[in-house]
């Protein structure tokens, strides 16, 4: 696992010091506005209704509920596209791939540490971005209603924290395995565009957080991770170093 | 001397292309082996190959008693490949740590301050190397392919934008490696001067075969063209030339003042012409038969293709 971290360390780093991630996170903290303004709309609109503090308190809790989830999930597959860009297409195009195929890595472990690269800072802004969302949706909307705030249900929780994260991870994995063997690996980065518009249209139905969403979750890992389990057999360095530049 | 690099009728194909056909060489220790060949003659390939980047359709090839495949085998090797693969983003000290990090250098800031200084560019080891010419990319590949301390190197055209003067230094690198430290080079390259100067044996492909391959001081004697010179105490009479002449298979080339060259057919031999002049009360100096030089033989080589 070492060198799995070394590789993802140095391709992290790499993204943290291009100036376009750090106006990217102001983007993403932008794009979270919304569901900020759609919280505050259906909360004074129930209020004017007239409906009770009880279900204005359960309209509110499932609202957050859904958000733990689904601005995670959205956000992180808007940020893993635009960090895979740096990694394996820059490596192809730079010619410095081969030459750390040359090493002592194996290919498992470049694409497990790209993959990581990619995921886990996405994860995080995008986690950190979507709690500071519920932060201020509970500061300015909900402790003054209610004079404490909603904390998310512990399924949103295990959704948002747990399962976004595995299935960013695995998606990633497809599109790294994607971008290792094709000579155009840009096309590979539509997925993600397929992908967030998917999660996007899917999210904006309001499903809440539950045993059953978490089982839906669960079959897409579970489908994903056999997806890559097998294309894995595929992946050999003669089709990476042939479908690289030069 | 131990093989440390072999390969055994190696064949890889491409689509219907045919890239090396049965490429059978080895490589033993403390060799400087020079690959040579043309733009497209296989060189690469097999580089890759070595290097486990391709697999070869057939044949085997191995580096050190193990498959080429293995990561170990690439442990103990390091490389400069045809495109220098640095991070234009990172200092070169940044860029020789990253690999030091993950051949698990021990004491690795030592390590690379010394590989940085031996390739002289301890002074811009703070300096990205996107601001490097080419020369220092080279040198610092070069560091790159020597962090780990290899026993085996395998460099794709190390010294190509170096200048002179650099050309000169890293040469001087690949020598030391050698003879101090017993290392072993796999050298491909397109500077014919270089590999007379510093490989002791040498390949040379073409269209993917093997057209030559031995020791170098071994192919210039035997694709030598015959030449003979000798230097005299003084000149040498007409009269005595045109006795020379008459021998079988012995024809005058040049004569200049006490030099004279003379072409010496296959069953003329040079003890043979020393004796006949010995006899004739000639003073000779030095006698030294001409080899032929590398450019000579490469050229002969892909003429022989031509035709």
């Amino acid at each position: 696992m070492g060198k799995v971290f070394i590789i993802a360390r140095k391709d992290m780093k790499d993204a943290f010091q291009n100036k376009t991630t750090f106006l990217f996170v102001i983007l993403l903290c932008i794009l979270a506005a919304p569901y900020f303004g759609s919280f505050s709309s259906t909360f004074y609109r129930l209020l004017r209704q007239g409906v009770s503090q009880n279900e204005l308190q359960l309209a509110s809790q499932s609202f957050i509920d859904s958000a733990i989830y689904t601005l995670p999930l959205v956000l992180t597959m808007l940020i893993c596209g635009v960090f895979s860009a740096y990694s394996i297409i820059m490596d192809k195009s730079k010619r410095t791939l081969e030459s750390l195929l040359a090493t002592p890595v194996s290919l498992r472990q470049i694409w497990l540490g790209k993959s990581l690269a990619v995921t886990l800072p996405s994860v995080i802004i995008a986690l950190a971005v979507s709690l500071l969302t519920i932060l201020a949706m509970n500061l300015a909307i909900v402790k003054p209603a209610f004079g404490s705030f909603i904390i998310p249900s512990p399924i949103s929780f295990v959704i948002g924290l747990v399962i976004v994260p595995v299935i960013a991870f695995l998606v990633v994995s497809l599109v790294t395995f994607l971008q290792l063997i094709w000579a155009n690996p840009r096309i590979a980065n539509f997925i993600f565009t397929v992908v967030f518009f998917g999660v996007y249209f899917t999210t904006i139905t309001g499903a809440t957080s539950s045993w059953n969403l978490t089982l839906i979750f669960t079959i897409v890992v579970i489908l994903l991770a056999a997806v890559i389990i097998f294309i894995a057999r595929f992946l050999t360095k003669d089709r990476v170093v042939l479908s690289s530049k030069g | 001397m131990s093989d440390v690099i072999k390969l055994e009728a190696v064949c890889r194909r491409l689509g219907k292309r045919e890239i090396l056909k049965n490429v059978s060489f080895t490589v033993k220790q403390g060799d400087i082996f020079g690959y040579l060949g043309p733009n497209g003659a296989g060189k690469t390939t097999t580089i890759r190959i070595l290097l486990g980047l391709l697999q070869s359709t057939s044949g085997e090839a191995s580096m050190l008693g193990h498959d080429v495949r293995e990561d170990e085998t690439r442990e103990k090797v390091g490389f400069v490949l045809e495109s220098d693969g640095l991070y234009d983003n990172m200092t070169a000290y940044e860029n020789i740590g990253y690999y030091a990090r993950i051949y698990g250098v021990h004491l690795l800031k030592k390590r690379v301050e010394d590989v940085l200084k031996l390739v002289g560019l301890s002074g811009r080891a703070g300096d990205r190397v996107g601001t490097y010419s080419k020369g220092m990319r080279q040198r610092l590949a070069l560091a790159r392919a020597v962090v780990h301390n290899p026993d085996v190197l395998i460099l794709d055209e190390p010294t190509a934008g170096v200048d002179p003067s650099g050309q000169i230094e890293v040469r001087q690198i690949m020598l030391e490696m050698t003879r101090k430290e017993g290392k072993t080079i796999f050298l491909s390259s397109h500077n014919l001067d270089e590999v007379q100067r510093i490989c002791n044996r040498i390949a040379l492909i073409d269209q993917g075969e093997i057209k030559l391959y031995g020791e170098l001081d071994r192919l210039q004697r035997e694709m030598s063209s015959g030449e003979v010179m000798i230097e005299t105490a003084e000149t040498i009479a007409d009269t005595i030339l045109a006795e020379l002449k008459g021998l079988p298979e012995v024809s005058i080339q040049n004569r200049m003042d006490n030099t004279l060259i003379l072409s010496l057919g296959k069953s003329a031999l040079v003890p043979d012409v020393v004796n006949f002049l010995v006899q004739r009360n000639v003073r000779i100096e030095q006698v030294k038969r001409r080899e032929a030089s590398l450019e000579e033989i490469y050229t002969v080589i892909l003429k022989e293709r031509e035709q």
